[in-house]
């Protein structure tokens, strides 16, 4: 269960009697009305904030009872907020965009009710994290949660000249259709469309994130060299991670160059993972795509910890491949044939019965086992 | 004064070359089902692990029905398995309903359209990729599909390549598996398998004396066999259609 609250932003351009920004104050109070509630929150962006109740719901009640908290208490603190209780995280967001006062949400209809939304909701939205991402990393501020897949809202205006309107048209597509002709970007805005939950999110919170800068005294070219400086900021992160039994689920990279630029590269991962060999591998592999232009002056690594799945271990089960070894193999390939060339194969609903979707390689647990190998004649 | 040897002494276990290992003796955990009762009884068991070996036969020889099969067998141990289609042959609904879990597939698709002139980076990017799948130690069977490359084309492969692949897979979980045309790699432990259509069974088919067929249900697809490269005897063998 996800509630999101969001203040509409009428006067929050204005700073406050000590110069500052208004907005910077009401997502400050917003977050502490969040943590409140659950130890669970994303800030993304200004006035825009989430809480994750996810399993706290006999602290904070069901679905109507949180929602109906956070109205009164943001009434007690003089806030004029939109909130909406949802099953989802992506049902949440939408929703406040474009409903007023508290709208709550039951298990199964968040569907329903997004199908009458306009499609401008994830515009709107796309927009507004944006712009909160920029402002807050101007400000060197943490911000968690910037992880929708903003690049497939690009796909929106392809989308309208189809004659789509409203999220529910959207979510109605065919998504064999959605997949040929807009790619896995396609299939991602639909997902978003019918309120469904990115399995890869995860929930960061902001005062949890792990951070380490090195500035280096001479400024370093190449990959090479600046592979040696990831690989001693990963292992001080990594460090810090296995003392909260906690592995990374998004890398940042922000180097410092010479120039006075910032190279930011950033890595998302679909398992989270504490090993520092692995994670150096996959920024190295983004850097190789997108190398600096100038010589590096300082690196800093940001990382978003998430909980990490203890490892399988069964005298009956065949265990699980390891996700490290996994992830960086998917980059690696990614890297030589091309992301869309390679993953498994998903069946879908077409007209010819053969239709298939290309999605990320993530196994799962078997689901039976047969019994052992034959021992040959 | 006596005279301190710093050599350390042989490992029991220690491997001169490939060629002169033996593959008798294998234990069951070293092989990989290829879920075809008549196909595993020929190959002792099922293909070796750490090792690649080849289905090879010409076009509608039912050699994508094998694959099917061996990759759903393994998908149903519970294992992961790797496919490096540079000919973007494989159809996931027919793989599916052989009993494939999709799911537990690594599909790395090539670029497919047609047979362009020079194949050469096709190849060597699929090679790279089977390398990488290898590498991880995860799979329990990687398959190279070459199937859509001439008898020619494939002979183009520089020999160091395949022995590249032996070196990788040694000591390893995965199971290499090349389908191709003819028997290319000339690996020395991995197993051969060789297909073809009912109707050309009969022409040229070389038989040893004494090693009669032994027919195994159906005369749909004939398997023939060769366990060894330094083994001249080889049977003859028919069996079902493996994705029927």
């Amino acid at each position: 269960m996800f509630a999101c609250l969001y203040a509409p932003s009428r006067g929050l351009a204005f700073r406050s009697n000590d110069g500052v920004p208004r907005a910077k104050l009401v997502t400050n109070e917003l977050v502490r009305l969040a943590r409140e509630q659950s130890p669970r929150v994303e800030v993304h962006g200004d006035n825009l904030v989430v809480l994750d109740a996810t399993g706290i719901t006999d602290r904070v009640g069901n679905s109507r009872e949180l929602g109906a908290t956070l109205r009164r208490v943001a009434a007690d603190r003089r806030l004029y907020l939109r909130i909406a209780v949802a099953p989802t995280r992506s049902a949440a967001l939408l929703i406040v965009q474009a409903r007023s006062g508290l709208t709550v949400v039951e298990p199964g209809q968040e569907a329903a009710v997004l199908a009458s939304l306009p499609l401008d909701v994830l515009r709107t939205l796309a927009r507004r994290q944006a712009r909160g991402v920029t402002g807050q990393a101007r400000r060197r501020a943490p911000v968690a949660g910037a992880g929708l897949a903003i690049p497939a809202f690009a796909l929106l205006s392809t989308v309208r000249r189809w004659g789509v309107r409203t999220l529910g048209d959207l979510a109605h597509q065919s998504s064999a259709t959605l997949l040929e002709r807009l790619g896995p970007g396609g299939l991602a805005l639909q997902r978003f469309a019918r309120g469904e939950d990115d399995p890869s999110w995860t929930v960061a919170s902001a005062d949890q994130r792990v951070e380490s800068t090195l500035r280096l005294e001479t400024p370093v070219e190449g990959l090479d060299p600046l592979s040696f400086v990831l690989s001693r900021l990963f292992e001080t992160l990594c460090e810090r991670l296995a003392q909260t039994s906690a592995g990374a689920s998004v890398v940042q990279v922000q180097l410092k160059l010479v120039t006075g630029e910032i190279h930011a590269t950033r890595v998302t991962l679909a398992t989270p993972t504490r090993e520092s060999k692995a994670l150096r591998t996959l920024v190295r592999l983004e850097l190789d795509l997108n190398p600096p232009r100038a010589g590096v002056r300082e690196v800093t690594v940001v990382v978003d910890p998430a909980p990490t799945g203890g490892r399988q271990i069964s005298l009956l089960a065949r265990a699980r491949p390891d996700a490290a070894r996994v992830t960086t193999l998917m980059s690696r390939l990614s890297r030589l044939v091309g992301e869309r060339r390679c993953g498994s194969p998903a069946l879908v609903a077409s007209g010819d019965g053969a239709g298939f979707a290309m999605r990320a390689f993530a196994p799962g647990p078997p689901h039976a086992e047969v019994p052992e190998r034959r021992t040959g004649g | 004064m006596s005279t301190i040897s710093r050599r350390r002494p042989p490992s029991p276990d220690r491997r001169l070359d490939q060629t002169t290992s033996v593959a008798c003796g294998r234990r069951p955990c070293d092989l990989a089902g290829t879920g075809h009762p008549g196909l595993d009884e020929l190959l002792g068991g099922g293909f070796a692990r750490g090792q690649l070996s080849e289905i090879v036969g010409p076009c509608s020889s039912t050699r994508t029905g094998v694959l099917a099969t061996v990759l759903a067998a393994a998908t149903g141990r519970g294992e992961v398995v790797a496919l490096i289609d540079p000919g973007d042959q494989f159809m996931p609904t027919a793989s599916a309903a052989s009993g494939l879990d999709l799911s537990r597939l690594l599909w790395v698709r090539g670029d497919g359209g047609g047979q362009p002139r020079d194949v050469s980076p096709s190849i060597a990017r699929a090679l790279t990729a089977l390398e990488l799948v290898i590498d991880t130690d995860e799979f329990g069977v990687a398959v190279l599909d070459l199937s859509h490359l001439s008898a020619r084309q494939m002979r183009q492969v520089p020999v160091t390549a395949w022995s590249g692949l032996f070196r990788r897979l040694a000591g390893g979980q995965t199971s290499g598996l090349l389908l191709g045309p003819e028997p290319t790699a000339r690996s020395a432990e991995g197993q051969v398998v060789l297909l073809r259509t009912p109707a050309n069974a009969g022409a040229g088919d070389v038989r040893p004396p004494g090693a009669g067929a032994r027919p195994v249900l159906d005369s749909v697809w004939e398997a023939r066999v060769v366990p060894h490269r330094s083994s001249d005897a080889f049977t003859t063998f028919r069996g079902p259609r493996a994705d029927a």
